[in-house]
């Protein structure tokens, strides 16, 4: 098994789950969101590198000592990590059980991808972008029913304390007001870590439709 | 503070903390080679205690460094001495002959300013 990975940032510190990360970019994601902050997760036409989950073991090992003393570990992102559940399901197998593993997430995926990672992820921070389905499909092309469907499996397993919700307040899409009620919706959940931060628009290059207009795949098809 | 950490695992476990000057140019993320060399160093006694049967000391020694959280941080001491401490925002550590990828962000940021 492989996959594409768009990039790897090691040593992060409070940045992407507790102690001392490395943040690993998969390719491809469900959504078309009008910003996106790694554009180059998107598309064939940037660079990416396939690696077996062996292989990304042996690039991150070397940080092994750093996971181990701060209770680190690695954070899936991306792209839509999740994709690659059935990779970070046999990555984990091969780390063992010291190694933090997060996700970040849109959850804007089929439940079973979800469900198969529950038992080997340690943290999710996860998107939401709005709970409105109307203002969720205007900035992300997509229905968020999948996101509230993992949203309900993670909370009925008691594992809301292992998430952070991010809402992001997206200039043209939401505002105050709105980001209250995904709030409420989501604390509704049961789910009390929140962090409610602001797009940085300066940094997301991506449009709508750049990934159908170079010809790549649909991002649902991969890793199903 | 990865030289902290680094630091601590040493104490710990009764080795000898080497270092040496460092060559490397600006702000460091900890992926210089006097870092790497280091972290191989402590690797590599870790490994030689553990065939001695001795007991090795590293989960949860940096806990409280690390949920610290703080962003502002350098790896070692580098040369120039320009820059004593940097900003951590998730460049890509290139490993491999290859065309350096754009900044790898994560999910979300921060807009500048807020």
């Amino acid at each position: 098994m492989k996959a594409e990975i768009s990039g790897i940032s090691r040593l992060r510190i409070g940045i992407d789950g507790g102690g001392v990360t490395t943040l690993v970019g998969f390719m491809y994601c469900p959504l078309e969101c009008e910003i996106c902050l790694n554009p180059q997760t998107l598309s064939r036409s940037y660079p990416r590198w396939e690696y077996t989950p062996a292989e990304l073991y042996n690039e991150l090992r070397k940080d092994g000592l750093y996971f181990l003393a701060t209770g680190g570990g690695v954070t899936f992102g991306g792209g839509e990590p999740l994709l690659n559940h059935q990779f970070i399901k046999e990555f984990r197998g091969i780390c063992g059980d010291q190694w933090k593993i997060n996700l970040e997430t849109c959850l804007n995926v089929p439940s079973s991808f979800l469900e198969n990672v529950i038992p080997v992820v340690d943290e999710y921070l996860i998107d939401i972008k709005d709970m409105d389905p109307e203002r969720y499909f205007r900035y992300t092309g997509k229905d968020n029913s999948r996101v509230l469907e993992n949203l309900q499996i993670l909370s009925g397993r008691g594992l809301s304390g292992r998430a952070v919700i991010r809402i992001p307040e997206i200039p043209g899409y939401n505002g105050p007001e709105d980001i209250s009620k995904s709030e409420a919706a989501v604390r509704e959940l049961g789910f009390d870590r929140v962090d409610i931060f602001k797009y940085d628009v300066y940094h997301g290059k991506r449009k709508r439709n750049l990934q159908n207009a170079e010809g790549d795949p649909p991002a649902d098809r991969h890793g199903e | 503070m990865l030289k902290e950490i680094r630091r601590r695992i040493a104490m710990e476990n009764d080795i000898e903390f080497v270092t040496s000057d460092c060559r490397h140019k600006g702000s460091c993320a900890g992926t210089c080679p006097r870092c790497e060399a280091e972290v191989a160093y402590l690797e590599s006694q870790l490994a030689a205690r553990k065939r001695l049967g001795k007991v090795v000391r590293v989960v949860g020694l940096s806990m409280g460094l690390a949920t610290m959280a703080p962003v502002l941080f350098t790896s070692c001491d580098p040369q120039d001495g320009d820059l004593e401490t940097f900003q951590l925002q998730g460049d890509i550590a290139v490993e491999r002959e290859m065309p350096a990828p754009e900044q790898l962000e994560g999910d979300v940021a921060i807009a500048p300013g807020e």
